[in-house]
């Protein structure tokens, strides 16, 4: 086990990357004596070319490269080779392959000479959504290892960084906040501008580039407020050209068409743009310090867990449980005791809860078969590359005195985001959301219990489910929500309508759902028939929970007189009803009916990892509620429920009542020592 | 979701569908462009997008070109559902 402090030492964090070194170098493919590839120019797994934009495709192939040529390159960097790796790697070796690597990144590239096949219609990268952030990194790795380099791919490297470079001058940055944030592509082009910029002080192009930073670095994070800021800025004021709004208002944005709070996490460019300029001994530009990015930071902390990953309220189409160490890059850079004291976490659990079985096991994302190639092996560079910028990357090294409470303190947060239609409570013991705007396009309601924050995942439609009826559901949509702030939270209520596959109403929604106390939620959810129809006998309310290596691959279910453990390696698939109003999985979250009814809950064991459909790299089991199948008559209640669902391993006294009224108006909810009416 | 839109308005009317024909091979890797008769284009913003109406910009004649931000279209509710109303 590593001791890790807030202070990084260079030497444990490669020490901890140094684990996944066999797994990157198994992928490794000589193609001539002179260039080698990290991965497969056209991957039998996770192979993504039916999508046929380029950077998708090609992104799969360059991207892991690079990352794993950064990763060597932090060793050479360092001159760290641990006795452990000897048999692996040495400096020679890592010198040998980075060499390799890009060389084969300038011939593949548009300014080369060698044809790749599997790269679409042009047959080469370059010129890509993505290619500049390609481009920055061999220009990192080429500053990394430049004591090593040969003057004949140094000057390749600069052709690469200056044709990528060259893309941004003289036109605006793209713009947008809603369903693709462009805060992520544009501080991604200002890296390759910064490293060229940095690497050829002395080119044509320099002033050009200068100009180009200056306009996309204004418009990396912008909203509308920036429109309002007429302070000067080159020669005329921050708002002339301010063209772009990459944020909503409230500085929040959606990508992939809901809020991740990762995104947020888009400092990590700027600190590589600063990065540059430091390396070089140069000054940083003031327009990379912007009070914007400190305020996201601020936001993007509040959604980090007690083990350092990030909560997503909305769901998430990426696989589960992906470290990202150097998310808080901004924070660090900046001396901020709560990003190091996150970060510091987050490697000291990466440490103890991510050891790879073997050698060639994948390192950090568990979960998936090891292809060493594509997506997979992408994800697994990330994470390495990550680690290897917190061990080169010069961040300060006084540190500022701070106590656990100050730091609970900045991140206990009673918001209601209203741009991403997210109500966000988080305190000391747990995390709590509902997300109206969230993956698939449904409502998704989360939970976070923070003394075992891996049990619980927000997944599609959680705590709701999608009801099916005869005739089938196909699309829905949100017809309203009230969203209120609350002393100790939230408390928002609205509609959800269903529709068959020819848009016709099948069903309406009204759901409920309030924070409770200091660690759990009240749901109430009722559907109408809007027509006749019959609901089906189905599973709804789910509650999804990991069993699978973060969870020890087990769970202690309890309810009433119900005792029972489920394994992961238990396939059956065996439906195990409560035979109690309520159940409590790992003594650790309570579920209970607290109004409607008071059974049918039902513990469902999922027999196979169960992800988003490329990335299956997680079993979720599902503690769901069952529905009668009914036939109903228009405006018919074919479900409803009242439950609570929070911390807790035993029932609590709750009890309701009073009439219901239109969304649950009229409601008194008790358990002892709090009561509220719904109003 | 953010689009530009690119007009032209000089006398060669193939002008758009030829500077579009020219880089088709580099466009298709990205997003493709969608014509509104023939001296209109609206494309998905992005980075690729803002290079493609800088190439749009250094080929035509001088103010021949208009750039437009453009969020969505309108989206004209087809028909009031009652039935949706309580």
């Amino acid at each position: 086990m590593i001791q890790f402090t807030e202070k990084f030492e260079p030497v444990k964090i490669l020490r901890l990357l140094s684990r996944a070194i066999p797994y990157y170098l198994k992928s490794w493919q000589d193609y001539t004596p002179e260039t080698g590839l990290f991965g497969n120019t056209n991957p039998k797994t996770f192979n993504m070319q039916e999508v046929g934009s380029s950077s998708p495709v090609i992104e799969y192939v360059i991207r892991p490269h690079v990352n794993v040529l950064c990763i060597l390159s932090a060793y050479v960097y360092k001159n760290y080779f641990p006795n452990d790796l000897s048999s692996f790697l040495t400096r020679e070796k890592a010198v040998e392959l980075v060499h390799k690597g890009l060389h084969w990144m300038c011939d593949t590239h548009i300014t080369g000479s060698l044809n790749i096949e599997s790269f679409l219609a042009r047959k080469r990268w370059g010129e890509n959504w993505r290619s500049g952030t390609w481009a920055s990194l061999m220009g990192l790795c080429s500053f990394l290892i430049s004591d090593t380099l040969s003057g004949e791919l140094t000057e390749k490297i600069k052709t690469v960084v200056a044709f990528e470079a060259d893309r941004f001058s003289g036109m605006l940055p793209p713009s947008g906040c809603d369903v693709d944030t462009k805060l992520e592509e544009n501080a991604q082009d200002t890296m390759i501008i910064s490293w060229a910029l940095n690497i050829m002080p002395d080119h044509l192009h320099y002033d050009k580039w200068q100009q180009a930073l200056n306009i996309w670095a204004v418009n990396i994070a912008s909203s509308i407020r920036h429109k309002a800021d007429h302070s000067e800025y080159l020669g005329k004021s921050v708002s002339y050209w301010t063209t772009t709004q990459t944020l909503f208002p409230d500085l929040t944005a959606e990508n992939h068409g809901f809020f991740n709070p990762e995104i947020l996490s888009y400092g990590t460019w700027i600190v590589l743009s600063m990065a540059a300029f430091r390396f070089y001994n140069r000054d940083i530009p003031d327009i990379l310090h912007r009070k914007v990015h400190q305020e996201t930071f601020d936001i993007l902390l509040r959604f980090c867990l007690p083990n350092g990953t990030v909560y997503t309220p909305c769901s998430s189409d990426y696989p589960f449980f992906i470290p990202h160490p150097f998310a808080l890059a901004w924070g660090l850079w900046n001396n901020d005791p709560r990003a190091q004291r996150m970060t510091t976490i987050l490697l000291g659990w990466m440490d103890t809860r991510l050891k790879p079985a073997d050698n060639t096991a994948v390192p950090w994302i568990p979960g998936f078969e090891a292809h060493y190639e594509g997506w997979e092996l992408f994800f697994q560079s990330q994470v390495g590359f990550e680690l290897a910028m917190l061990s080169v990357i010069p961040f300060p090294e006084e540190h500022r005195f701070y106590s656990m409470g100050q730091i609970e303190n900045a991140i206990d947060t009673r918001h209601i985001y209203p741009y991403v239609q997210v109500c966000y409570r988080r305190n000391t013991r747990t995390t709590r959301s509902v997300a109206w705007k969230a993956l698939g396009r449904h409502p998704v309601i989360g939970l976070n219990i923070h003394s075992y924050p891996e049990l619980l995942i927000p997944f599609r439609a959680n705590l709701l489910g999608i009801p099916n009826v005869d005739g089938g559901i196909r699309h829905w949509e949100i017809a309203f929500h009230n969203d209120f702030l609350k002393k100790a939270g939230f408390d928002t209520y609205g509609q959800i309508d269903y529709y068959n596959s020819s848009y016709e109403r099948m069903l309406y929604r009204h759901i409920r759902i309030m924070t409770w106390g200091d660690d759990g939620l009240v749901i109430f959810d009722r559907i109408y028939a809007a027509r006749d129809l019959f609901f089906y006998e189905q599973y709804l309310s789910p509650v999804y929970l990991v069993n699978d290596i973060w969870t020890n691959n087990k769970l202690d279910l309890i309810s009433g007189s119900l005792r029972e453990t489920i394994h992961a390696y238990n396939f059956s698939g065996r439906h195990m009803n409560c035979p109690s109003f309520w159940a409590s999985i790992e003594s650790s979250v309570l579920f209970q009916f607290l109004w409607g009814r008071n059974k049918g809950l039902t513990f469902i064991p999922g027999n196979e990892r169960n992800a988003p459909r490329y990335w299956n790299n997680c079993r979720l089991d599902m503690l769901a509620v069952y529905a009668e199948g009914k036939q109903c008559k228009k405006d018919d209640i074919a479900y409803e429920i009242g439950f609570y669902l929070g911390a807790g391993k035993a029932p609590r006294p709750f009890k309701s009542a009073g009439s219901c009224g239109n969304f649950f108006k009229g409601i008194v909810v008790m358990d002892g020592k709090n009561t509220a009416g719904l109003d | 979701m953010a689009y530009i839109g690119i007009g032209y308005s000089g006398d060669n009317p193939e002008f758009l569908s030829d500077i579009v024909a020219q880089h088709q091979v580099w466009l298709q890797g990205d997003r493709q462009p969608k014509f509104f008769g023939k001296c209109f284009l609206i494309l998905y913003d992005s980075n690729t997008a803002r290079e493609f109406a800088k190439k749009c910009l250094a080929a035509a004649p001088e103010d021949s070109i208009s750039i437009f931000p453009m969020e969505k279209a309108i989206d004209f509710k087809k028909t009031v559902n009652h039935d949706t109303i309580h």
